[in-house]
């Protein structure tokens, strides 16, 4: 019992040691970076650094274009395009939502299946329901 | 007998560096546990939803959670879960995940997030789950966003909770001559932003890593110290893997938080603008809890307080609470800053 405390006593003793010469070592480092000195230096290469790998991609483009070959900015292309086309279907959903909230707060009982044929408002009704379902469905998968 | 007593010593120190090294070594115990269905999806976004048993409150949780680090940290694992605790007590909870931006995201921006992305997410909240009103809840650099959003928000917003968020931006915690050089003009990173488009995770951690702690071995000496802990040792492992997991930065976001935030601290100032919009903090009028951690190195209060004097809430209540910038809802309960402000803000059925 009595040595099990020593150990813990001890790896205590150790995890406190190590905080503080962590603590100790770390205060060290930030005051070395934290220099206006290193700050420029680091700003200047990462535009030196911008402007090499600019040219490297310039070039690839310029490469793609004979070699036939995608580039990631082209693949980026078609992604956006991808979330461009998601943001048109939440637009249409909203819209059908909104729609669709609004016309079963004028009359719910127009759903009904049993009027549905005489009338011309439950029909649109009833499209604009199936329309956002499989909207809903495609989201979904 | 001298030499059997050293033994035993040295086996048993052994023995508990072993654990830790198998502890190490162990498959990762499970991690978001808590029983979630998607709601909406959007590029690398999941609106998620965690149901609860029994549904005690009219007004849902919206977590809005920040863009360097996996939300997962809400629902760390069983009883440390802030999301779990919510669900438990009885709210409908939504969580945006906004999913690791890809170099093709190098252009959403702060202001993109918050009306694309958080804006659609809170109407899509509020339409699954029938509520008239929400409580959006932002956490770290989320609760940035969050503030921002409800300044311009045309949601209703019924009550606004921010954790730990940097709000104030003149006020640097570590590294203020960085902070100082990007306010003179003296540096400027626009640049490779624009070439790399957005900043790998492995960078993320890196850079948080030199502003918080360089070095960093002293996790590594709590897990010896407690190698024997099984229950210490998962919830170790987890934090551990969250520490470690940062997702990337889309490069306009970061552009607009060195710009925006840090250099002109536009948001505090009444500035900034989102899609035209100004985002002044006096449009929130919501009821509002802010709290901030005492052993928060990350975010300390000077950055966090500022807020409370600029809102228009009647209802505003601010915490300083014994913790770190992560650990304060990390808790084996509901919080009790939580508990004590929410419940009777958040319309209690049957009541």
């Amino acid at each position: 019992m009595e040595t099990m405390k020593k150990h813990d006593d001890y790896y205590e003793s150790l995890r406190k040691m190590g905080f503080k010469m962590e603590r100790e070592w770390n205060r060290k480092i930030k005051d070395l970076l934290n220099k206006r000195t290193i700050i420029k230096q680091a700003s200047m290469e990462s535009q030196i650094s911008a402007k090499i790998f600019k040219q490297l991609q310039d070039s690839m483009e310029t490469l793609s274009a004979l070699g036939n070959f995608p580039t990631k900015r082209d693949v980026a292309n078609v992604a956006k395009m991808q979330v461009q086309l998601e943001e048109k279907i939440d637009q249409i959903e909203e819209m059908l939502s909104q729609l669709r909230a609004g016309h079963i707060s004028q009359d719910y009982s127009d759903t009904n299946p049993a009027t549905i044929k005489r009338d011309r408002k439950a029909e649109k009704r009833a499209r604009l329901h199936k329309i956002l379902n499989s909207l809903r469905q495609g989201m979904e998968s | 007998m001298k030499k059997r007593k050293k033994d035993n010593e040295e086996g048993s120190s052994v023995s508990k560096l072993q654990l830790a090294f198998e502890a190490l070594k162990n498959p990762l115990p499970k991690m978001g546990v808590t029983r979630r269905e998607p709601v909406w999806k959007k590029n690398k976004a999941i609106l998620w939803y965690y149901p609860p048993e029994e549904k005690k409150y009219g007004v849902p949780v919206f977590f809005v959670y920040s863009l360097i680090n996996q939300p997962v940290i809400l629902d760390l694992g069983p009883g440390s879960s802030l999301i779990e605790h919510f669900v438990n007590e009885g709210f409908e909870v939504y969580l945006l995940d906004f999913g690791p931006p890809g170099y093709e995201d190098g252009d959403i921006s702060l202001e993109t997030y918050i009306v694309n992305y958080i804006q659609t997410g809170v109407r899509r909240a509020l339409r699954h789950s029938g509520a008239k009103e929400i409580t959006i809840f932002g956490v770290c650099l989320g609760g940035t966003l969050a503030a921002m959003y409800a300044s311009m928000a045309e949601e209703p917003i019924k009550n606004l909770i921010l954790s730990t968020p940097p709000i104030d931006f003149s006020h640097s915690p570590e590294m203020d001559q960085w902070a100082e050089a990007l306010r003179k003009g003296d540096a400027s990173f626009d640049e490779i932003l624009d070439v790399i488009q957005t900043v790998p995770g492995f960078l993320v951690n890196r850079g948080l890593s030199l502003l918080l702690s360089p070095i960093h071995f002293s996790s590594y000496l709590s897990l010896l110290t407690k190698a024997d802990d099984r229950e210490y040792v998962a919830k170790w492992r987890r934090f551990n893997k969250w520490t470690n997991g940062h997702v990337p930065f889309a490069g306009a976001a970061v552009k607009q938080m060195l710009n925006d935030l840090v250099r002109d601290n536009k948001f505090l100032k009444g500035h900034l603008l989102i899609k035209n919009k100004k985002a002044l903090l006096t449009n929130i009028k919501a009821n509002l809890l802010v709290v901030a951690g005492k052993d928060d190195a990350l975010i300390p209060e000077t950055m966090v307080k500022p807020v409370m004097e600029l809102v228009s809430s009647q209802d505003k209540m601010y915490r300083l609470l014994k913790g770190g910038h992560t650990t304060i809802n990390i808790t084996p309960h509901f919080p009790d800053y939580l508990a004590e402000w929410l419940p009777e803000r958040s319309a209690p059925i049957g009541n």
